[in-house]
């Protein structure tokens, strides 16, 4: 279990990435969204040991990461891919992940062997695993990058962003690895790609300039968002404060399709929400009641 | 955990820059016997300063974050890497010791007491430059620039301002005896006071390295002081 | 449209630089060392009380100061007097002369050689940093030529280190009235403009193309590293002629004033730095076939 309670993080300068943060997190996947800034990065920094928290309480299967052998004592339970995934660029995939494991702990060389051979049949690099990492293409990158996580059997696996820059293929065969880690154990996936949330977490949290503005099953979020979502087709973009979430061009029009409180262009039908849409319409909202709360 | 990694380790540390080291001597003692003499001392600071500051820049390093995300105390990785180095080049320098002791000219143990300490503290210096400023261009300029300003007008320093005789890198028995003899002081005295500070010097600079690590935010550039933000 | 892009470039170059901050940190440090290596070049140096000769009026007249209370006399010269004085060191103040030669000593020899290592390390990354910051992949999906992309970056380089050169260049101006007395501007400025300037120009053009190839910052770094003793080697090499033509026919009857020795001196020195500057469009010439080889 992983409870965040009150967590903030001020930068120097007085920027606050984390405002008064309360999460708690089971087992499972668990998914993290929001937009750029708001304070994903950091609140997975903080749960992966980097950072130690202005105020606030963070605790990770029992150990306080507010303490530096709290904090210790996480990392020997963790699995961490960063966003910016950085490989020495002369190590083949078997010497990274070699080196990975002892970092972990691993100190048995027949111990990690037998994980690393068994990781990189996982990510299918069995074959190109003695190349160096810099003939590496971006997948096959992030792929490492999921091996390593997974090195030494990790409680907590926190992935920040996995899929950017994957294709469709690599993106699902990644999510399902993650799905298969996430048994037994909690996996924590931020994500700008909903998809990848709606797919894969049974619970999920999002995040607004610091702040937890949502925690709860994606199914909720899609049903606050019911009778918030219209398709209209039309010559012109719709407007009323309505938010346009795909445009498709038809023969009969160009379809788009809104969220927003209400829609009063002609031949709108409401549609069945989805996560995307949940989400578009919760920071929506957002936005919205902080003008209200400035006005 | 206490996991080294020598094999990675040396990987990652460049160890062929102590054959650079090794080319240097002995071109020096081929091309000067005068100065071959103290070739150990007037090559191994400097090549062990600019390797130093090659090992760890946090600002150069591609897997920063999952080093320091790891259980394994991060100052086994300035160890995991300045252990070989150190190796490489002191086995140059015992070499280089032993040819020159051959010649009959300086008992070995002088002229280690004359090349190691130099040598230590020009590696903390060159370490620690490159982890406080992130950047390892910066320390590998300040090292050759320090050194080689030091090389050629350090005496002439000394002379003007006597008591720098303590910081002095390339201090030789002779010139501590002279000091002495205007300083009121026995010259054995300082030249021992010369090579303890030294390493001192060396011993600190490491320490701070090592402290440093524990701040993850610093180290990753995350609250950087303006000089230490990475190019991003 | 060339010379746009290019001015463009060099312009972006410069900003760059300085807000990387090690332009100014290591102008700052060049500054410190320049002023320190002056103070110890001229700690514990012996004080003359010669100032002038004058043997355009009968009887000749010799200047002396006082080194106890600083007060210039004047006295007739004695015959050995006017014998042991060179002609060539007649009818001008030795200390102006004195200080004036030290000041272009500093500025065309000493200074050059700090300044040689320091362009050749602070610039060798200067091309391996857009790789790695993967703007490189953004910069040859343009339509810009490689050949002007390094030529942008050997100038913009350049350009970048000259704040730091003139802020050298005062400390040294300043520090030197201080410590040396009077000297002749025109000189120095004159040894700055045609020896310092040029040779930082090289300088900038061998850190920047030679290492331009390489993949790593580090890597970078070390050639950089690798390639000061070349160019201190190179640079002792053509300064030789600065100090023959100086030291060497001033130990002559030579009649040529010394200031106009020194002017030669200056213009041999920089007509040689001219000749050695045609390593950077080699250098340049295979870095561009090189690219787009590759390509």
């Amino acid at each position: 279990m992983i409870t965040i309670e009150h967590l903030t993080k001020r930068y120097r300068g007085g920027v606050a990435a984390l405002d008064d943060a309360t999460l708690t997190i089971g087992s499972g996947m668990f998914g993290l969204v929001g937009p750029n800034g708001a304070g994903k990065t950091t609140l997975m920094r903080i749960l992966a040991g980097l950072l130690r928290p202005t105020s606030g309480r963070a605790n990770v299967f029992g150990h306080d990461l507010s303490t530096w052998r709290g904090r210790q004592a996480s990392k020997a339970l963790l699995g961490y891919l960063p966003q910016d995934l950085g490989l020495y660029p002369n190590l083949n995939a078997i010497e990274f992940l070699d080196y990975m494991a002892i970092l972990k702990g691993v100190t048995s060389a027949s111990a990690r062997r037998s994980q690393i051979d068994d990781l990189l049949q996982q990510v299918r690099l069995t074959d190109v695993a003695r190349r160096p990492l810099r003939t590496y293409s971006g997948g096959m990158k992030r792929r490492v990058g999921i091996a390593q996580a997974l090195l030494g059997q990790p409680r907590l696996i926190i992935v920040d962003e996995p899929t950017a820059g994957l294709d469709p293929e690599e993106r699902i065969r990644f999510r399902n690895l993650l799905a298969d880690a996430s048994i037994g154990r909690t996996v924590i996936l931020s994500t700008h790609i909903i998809e990848d949330i709606s797919q894969s977490c049974n619970d999920l949290a999002a995040l607004y300039r610091g702040r937890v503005i949502y925690h709860g099953p994606p199914g909720a979020l899609i049903e606050a968002a019911r009778g918030h979502v219209w398709t209209v087709t039309a010559d012109t973009r719709p407007d009323d404060g309505l938010l346009v979430v795909s445009t498709l061009q038809l023969a009969r029009g160009t379809q788009y399709r809104v969220v927003g409180e209400s829609c009063t262009s002609p031949g709108a039908e409401p549609g069945e929400p989805s996560l995307e849409d949940g989400y578009i319409w919760l920071m929506a909202q957002q936005r919205e009641s902080l003008r209200s709360g400035a006005a | 955990m206490t996991a080294l990694s020598l094999r990675y380790g040396v990987r990652l540390s460049l160890p062929w820059l102590a054959v650079v080291s090794a080319v240097a001597i002995a071109l020096l003692m081929i091309a000067s016997p005068d100065a071959g003499m103290r070739a150990p001392t007037l090559v191994l600071p400097l090549a062990m300063g600019v390797h130093a500051a090659l090992l760890f820049a946090p600002g150069d390093e591609p897997s920063l974050e999952l080093l320091l995300a790891a259980p394994r105390l991060p100052y086994w990785i300035l160890l995991e890497r300045l252990l070989p180095m150190l190796a490489l080049h002191g086995a140059v320098g015992l070499a280089a010791t032993a040819l020159i002791a051959a010649k009959g000219y300086v008992p070995p143990a002088e002229l280690i007491i004359d090349w190691l300490p130099s040598a230590l503290a020009l590696t903390g210096l060159g370490l620690l430059i490159a982890f406080v400023t992130r950047r390892a261009g910066l320390s590998v300029l300040v090292v050759l620039l320090l050194t080689g300003g030091l090389l050629f007008s350090v005496d002439s320093l000394i002379l003007r301002f006597p008591h720098v005789f303590i910081l002095h890198p390339f201090l030789t028995p002779g010139l501590a005896y002279a000091l002495g003899i205007r300083l009121g002081m026995d010259g054995d005295v300082l030249y021992a006071l010369n090579r303890l500070t030294l390493v001192l010097l060396a011993l600190a600079a490491l320490a701070r390295t090592v402290f440093g690590l524990r701040d993850a935010l610093r180290v990753l550039g995350l609250d950087a002081h303006p000089f230490q933000r990475e190019d991003t | 449209m060339v010379a746009g892009m290019l001015g463009r470039i060099i312009r972006m170059e410069l900003t760059l630089g300085w807000r990387r901050r090690l332009l100014p940190a290591v102008g700052i440090f060049l500054v410190l060392l320049q002023v320190g290596l002056m103070l110890i070049g001229t700690s514990g140096r012996g004080q003359t009380d010669f100032i002038m000769l004058d043997d355009t009026v009968q009887p000749p007249l010799i200047t002396r100061v006082d080194l106890a209370t600083g007060q210039e006399y004047t006295e007739v010269a004695s015959l050995e007097e006017l014998e042991s004085i060179p002609v060539n060191l007649r009818n001008m103040r030795f200390d102006v002369f004195s200080a004036t030669f030290q000041m272009v000593a500093y500025v065309s020899v000493i200074f050059p050689l700090v300044l040689g290592i320091t362009l050749v390390i602070t610039l060798a990354d200067i091309i391996p940093v857009d790789r790695q910051l993967r703007v490189r992949e953004l910069l040859e999906a343009s339509p810009l030529h490689p050949g002007l992309y390094l030529l942008a970056k050997w100038l913009g380089g350049w350009a970048a280190t000259l704040p730091m050169l003139i802020a050298a260049l005062t400390a040294l101006l300043v520090t030197g009235r201080l410590i040396l007395g009077a000297y002749e501007p025109g000189l120095v400025l004159l040894a700055w403009a045609g020896v310092t300037v040029p040779f930082a120009l090289l300088c900038a053009g061998v850190g920047v193309l030679a290492p331009a190839a390489v993949a790593t910052r580090r890597r970078a770094i070390l050639m950089g590293a690798l390639l000061v003793p070349l160019v201190l080697f190179g640079y002792v090499s053509w300064s030789v002629s600065f100090w023959t033509t100086l030291t060497g026919l001033w130990r002559t009857d030579s009649t040529i004033a010394l200031l106009p020795l020194s002017q030669s001196a200056i213009l041999l020195t920089a007509q040689a730095l001219l000749v050695a500057l045609q390593i950077v469009p080699l250098l340049w010439l295979a870095q561009t076939a090189w690219i787009r080889l590759r390509r």
